[in-house]
């Protein structure tokens, strides 16, 4: 192991810069899971598969329609919406009356999630896609010479989409009607039907919301590995969950806390950690376990947005 | 014509028959009593009025409207609002913001702010503590912020359950006096309460329930002195 | 041998994995996980370590059994969600640790001739193994489903809090399905790598316990032959497909899929519309129905149950016991004395703690501060099960019995912690179990027939009105056999003809030295059997003393009627 790379300020701000590139992406994705688990209290394990379907899409406007990149990510924010509702029409409406199973709704996104799995597999088999090098300039930009800091497009580009949602999302929680709507329901379903707030469309919304953000995740994951194929939700959604336990289920600062948390750690075990590329897929398992041992409600637990 | 007429309301929750042939009207202007014993079926019978519950058999008609099976927002919109048991406060969100979300059903901005004014004179305490979350509240500051949300909606008819409950004795007096107050400018109220002798000091007339049906009917002032009622809570 | 065969079997076991954790009300997505952990051990043992088949594949499965003792410690103690969302980590950990050891299980390249494993040393999985392993599992789970421990799961699968204060050892029950399912699911796993005759990193991916969980969530959760039936319906409805309409389809033939879209399909429309899986469709068959009546209770006997020990003096002492969620407390410095054999009627308004004090006492909550000491001993922090099986039992105020049991069943629950059998007795079908079983279900009936319930033994307890249910929670408690009962509002949604029945049977009971605790409204009932009464308020305890001088107290009756 190489002591003086500890030393070396350029290594260390290269791989904070990354992780949290790569950690801003992992809270995007997680922020869909914990509005879902805030509003109705289950894990919508579907979510992954809506994002891998979304990378799909974002493909094929991209490649198929040779559309610029902005269209991609509005096209597969949309379609994460459409599929979201549709998710919630049928995979989880059906199961929100009297005496059904806390975890009816679990098993029912299981369910959902492997079929939408095994349709992709059958229709764009298992070989994987990239996005066309055209989308954005591959050559990094350099600050402070060579052997300085190297920062690319997409890098720049995956930050500033994911700030810029993060910021978008927090506004509209907090200061628009349908969020405090939002924020009401995941406090109270009952008290907020006694409000005359229509509970149904709150709750739709949310998941067009959080499709949205699985869709978003899905082109900047495309954009971070260049890497699409069926199965990658399995990767990102075991690193979701870690997120969201990490952070707190249901609450929103923790999910954006805890992607950036779980981004810079895995970053620093590649690059600190001696055959540290091997196991920075562990990373969010340990995270995971660990929290579920000591502190199962998260670093911040269940708190302001989410209910009491 | 009564503001709310009751016709045989029934209600069950799978075989088990929490309301049989319920009925009872309120008239507009007054404070109308139900109280009963616990478990005798008060709160089934808001429910069902605010339409969480399903009604198996009978009818409900508000403002001559039958409103029986409507969906809960719709029953809103109308006119008719609860403030449920254990005030079911939103508790993360800041005071202001409840009992902004009060007026959800209203659309009149400048309406809803005169309205937040005059509930924060009514209400000091809440003027105090707008911004803090709500559910750092005492007990009767949110049975306050409870009715004042209430209040936020305009209501026809107000539905209280309760609010006396999990209150000291002095907070208790605070909040019937608001009940009255609020009463006399104009809202019709129908108060659900297991503290019969005040319900029935405030209210008008009243009805009691046992065991799921209504036993006596009447005046307050002269059920006050009926054997039957002590009888339906002491036994 | 044929491979399609071999494959239902292999489903068949792997479905029974999942039931072993679902019919005690687990959602554990590990099946997969430890598949893969037995197909790699003994793929391991035989071709690295020379082993024979014979020993390899306990040796797999004993691995699998070890590592799900270390995880499920901890695991287990998770509610719903949380477990379920770590045994989905779990599975996907067992993959990355098989893909980065390549010396070990061939990498991400598989398993198989490139990396070492020969084919002709793998593939050694006969048919007969595996009618042979699953009928031998079929017969374990049926006397297992006929003893004392099905009986405990299936009311765990129903209430697991109202289980754990009828004696049952909830957690350890949990534990021990999960090692089980930990067991079989590593067994076929062994089983299907030397029928395969390799190995690949993907046979184990999570879609795979989606799968697994379709099985047992289509046939049903509640009886072991429903994970069974899913699992063939969900492996021959590809095959029929493919060889009926897939013949004349193209894409139908190579469509590798399906069966995963069909799997996924069956879970859905299963949890919607069949939550009770295709098993329950079986309840409408009456001989199914009714087949646990076919089994013998012995000739009625007079006695009434007695208390096993009839203890004299201070049997409950309360000191100081508060209780408070966050802010709220529900309870506040809280102090009495109960004495054996006497009749106590704890009083007050709704909201003053009453129900809460008696969760206190039967194990389900723990006090925030004070001590509660039971015949001298300190019990606030035992486990209910264990204060169960001590001698105090409850019922509750909204009825918790398992509605989906015969109301003969529940009362024979109660007797759980009375019963000595365990489940090795079961499985070697040891004469002694018969017996006490029969003795049990004699003193069930008995009880029954006392509160005039033997009409309704048969029935699902669900099924009875309001009144009926509370009465055989009554008998359910008294089937413990308890020196201190607590009845919380034991006459709501009673008449007043079945009030006057219930009185007349507490005040029986008050006759065989059994101490009783009765919350009640219905004044009448408790001035008639109450020794004394304790009467609580805002979690405070305001009086206590005889009948007379309580109800008199004017502190008293302003908590009930109110202030003017």
């Amino acid at each position: 192991m190489d002591l003086s790379l500890f030393l070396d300020p350029t290594y260390l701000g290269q791989n904070l810069v990354d992780g949290l590139s790569r950690g801003a992406v992992y809270s995007v994705f997680a922020l869909g899971f914990t509005l879902i688990f805030g509003i109705l209290d289950i894990v919508n394990l579907a979510h992954a598969a809506t994002y891998m379907w979304c990378a799909f899409f974002g493909w094929i406007v991209l490649s198929v329609f040779g559309l610029p990149l902005p269209v991609a990510l509005a096209a597969s924010m949309g379609a994460g919406a459409l599929v979201a509702i549709g998710l919630e029409l049928v995979a989880f409406r059906p199961l929100r009356r009297e005496g059904a199973e806390p975890l009816a709704p679990m098993i029912s996104s299981l369910g959902a999630s492997l079929i939408l799995v095994s349709i992709a597999e059958a229709v764009f088999g298992s070989a994987t896609r990239r996005f066309p090098g055209t989308v954005i300039d591959p050559k990094p930009l350099e600050f402070g010479g060579s052997g300085g800091l190297r920062v690319t497009w997409a890098q720049i580009l995956i930050l500033g989409v994911s700030l810029a949602l993060m910021a978008a999302l927090g506004w509209f929680i907090r200061k628009t009607r349908m969020g405090m709507a939002i924020r009401a329901v995941a406090a109270s379903r009952k008290a907020s039907q006694l409000l005359g707030i229509n509970v149904n469309a709150v709750v739709m919304t949310t998941f067009a919301v959080a499709g949205a953000l699985a869709g978003a995740a899905g082109i900047l994951v495309g954009l971070m590995t260049n890497n699409i194929f069926p199965g990658m939700g399995a990767q990102i959604e075991l690193r979701g969950l870690a997120v969201v336990i990490l952070g707190g289920m249901g609450n929103i600062e923790g999910a954006v806390l805890g992607g950036l948390i779980l981004g810079v750690v895995e970053t620093f075990t590649i690059a600190y950690l001696p055959s540290g590329a091997d196991l920075k897929d562990a990373v969010a398992f340990l995270i995971l376990f660990l929290i579920l041992w000591v502190k199962p409600t998260g670093l911040l637990g269940k708190s302001a947005g989410t209910r009491a | 014509m009564a503001l709310l007429e009751v016709r045989d309301l029934a209600v069950r929750y799978g075989n088990i028959e929490a309301l049989r042939e319920v009925s009872f009207s309120v008239e507009e202007g007054e404070i109308f009593s139900l109280i009963g014993a616990n478990g005798a079926g008060k709160s089934s019978t808001l429910l069902a009025l605010s339409g969480l519950v399903r009604v198996s058999t009978g009818s409900v008609l508000f403002q001559g409207e039958d409103i029986t099976g409507w969906r809960s927002d719709r029953i809103v919109r109308s006119g008719l609002v609860q403030v449920p048991e254990g005030r079911s406060i939103l508790a993360p969100l800041s005071v202001e913001e409840n009992l902004e979300l009060g007026a959800w059903i209203r659309r009149d901005g400048p309406g809803i702010r005169t309205d937040l004014a005059k509930i924060y004179t009514l209400f000091p305490r809440l003027a105090d503590r707008r911004r803090q979350a709500a559910g750092t509240l005492s007990g009767g500051e949110q049975q306050m912020l409870a009715i004042g949300r209430a209040l936020m909606s305009r209501p026809r008819l107000l539905l209280l359950d309760e609010p006396s409950m999990g209150l000291a004795p002095l907070l208790i007096n605070a909040v019937f006096e608001i009940i009255q107050a609020v009463n006399r400018e104009g809202t019709t109220v129908l108060l659900v309460e297991q503290n019969a002798r005040k319900a029935l000091k405030v209210s008008r007339n009243a009805s009691v329930l046992e065991h799921g049906q209504i036993v006596r009917t009447g005046r307050s002032s002269e059920l006050l002195d009926d054997p039957a009622v002590a009888r339906a809570f002491l036994g | 041998m044929n491979a399609d065969l071999d494959r239902l079997l292999i489903n068949a076991l792997l479905a029974l994995s999942a039931f072993s954790t679902l019919h005690a009300r687990q959602l554990s997505l590990a099946s997969a996980g430890f598949m893969a952990i037995g197909a790699y051990t003994s793929a391991i043992l035989v071709v690295k370590a020379g082993w024979p088949l014979f020993l390899a594949l306990p040796g797999a499965v004993l691995v699998c059994g070890v590592v799900a003792l270390i995880i499920g410690l901890p695991v287990l103690r998770l509610n719903d969600v949380y477990l379920a969302i770590a045994t989905l980590g779990f599975g996907e950990l067992v993959r990355i640790v098989i893909i980065l050891n390549p010396d070990w299980t061939g990498g991400p390249t598989g398993a198989n001739l490139s990396t070492g494993f020969g084919y002709e040393a793998m593939k050694q999985t006969q048919t007969w193994m595996l009618v042979a392993f699953l009928a031998f599992l079929i017969y374990l789970f049926h006397r297992m489903a006929r003893s004392r421990t099905g009986r405990a799961f299936r009311a765990i699968r129903e209430n697991p809090s109202a289980a754990s204060t009828m004696g049952i050892n909830v957690v350890g029950y949990r534990n021990f399905a999960f090692v089980l399912s930990a067991l079989i699911a590593g067994a076929a796993g062994a089983f299907y790598a030397h029928a395969v005759g390799s190995l690949d990193s993907t046979d184990f991916k999570f879609s795979r316990a989606v799968d697994i969980l379709s099985y047992a969530v289509l046939g049903g959760a509640g009886h072991w032959l429903g994970p069974l039936l899913g699992a063939g319906v969900l492996t021959e409805l590809p095959i029929l497909i493919r060889d009926g309409v897939g013949s004349s389809v193209d894409f139908l033939k190579n469509f590798v899929q399906l069966p995963n879209i069909l799997d996924g399909l069956a879970l859905m429309l299963a949890i919607v519309f069949l939550p009770g899986g295709l098993i329950s469709l079986a309840d409408r068959i009456p001989a199914w129905r009714t087949r646990s009546r076919r089994r013998t209770a012995g000739p009625p006997t007079a006695g009434v149950v007695a208390p096993s020990a009839v203890a004299s003096g201070v049997v409950l002492t309360l000191e100081d016991v508060t209780r408070s969620f966050g802010g709220l407390t529900a309870l506040s410095q809280v102090s009495f004395t109960l004495e054996a054999g006497r009749t106590y009627g704890l009083i007050g308004p709704n909201g003053a703690g009453k129900t809460t004090l008696v969760n206190l006492v039967s194990g389900l909550y723990r006090p925030t501060s004070g001590r509660i000491l039971w015949k001298g001993r300190e019990i606030r922090r035992w486990p209910a099960h264990r204060i169960a099986a001590e001698g105090i039992a409850r019922t509750y105020q909204n009825i918790q019995l398992f509605s989906e049991m015969t109301v003969l069943e529940n009362v024979v629950v109660g007797r759980h912690a009375r019963i000595r059998t365990n489940l090795v007795t079961s499985w070697l079908h040891l004469p002694q179990e018969n017996r006490e079983e029969a003795a049990a279900r004699t003193l069930a009936l008995d009880l029954l027939r006392r509160l005039g319930l033997e009409a309704v033994a048969d029935l699902p307890a669900g099924k009875l009105s309001y009144g009926d249910q509370r009465r055989v929670e009554i008998a359910r408690a008294l089937a413990q056999g308890p020196e201190l009962l607590l009845l919380d509002e034991p006459a709501a949604g009673m008449n007043d003809v079945e009030t006057e029945r219930l009185a007349a049977f507490l005040l029986e009971l008050k006759k065989t030295g059994l101490t009783l605790v009765v919350i009640e409204h219905h004044m009448d009932l408790i001035m008639k059997v109450s020794d004394e009464l304790l009467v609580l308020n805002f979690g405070r305890l305001i009086a206590q003393g005889s009948p007379d001088t309580v109800s008199r107290k004017p502190t008293v009756i302003e908590a009930y009627l109110g202030k003017d």
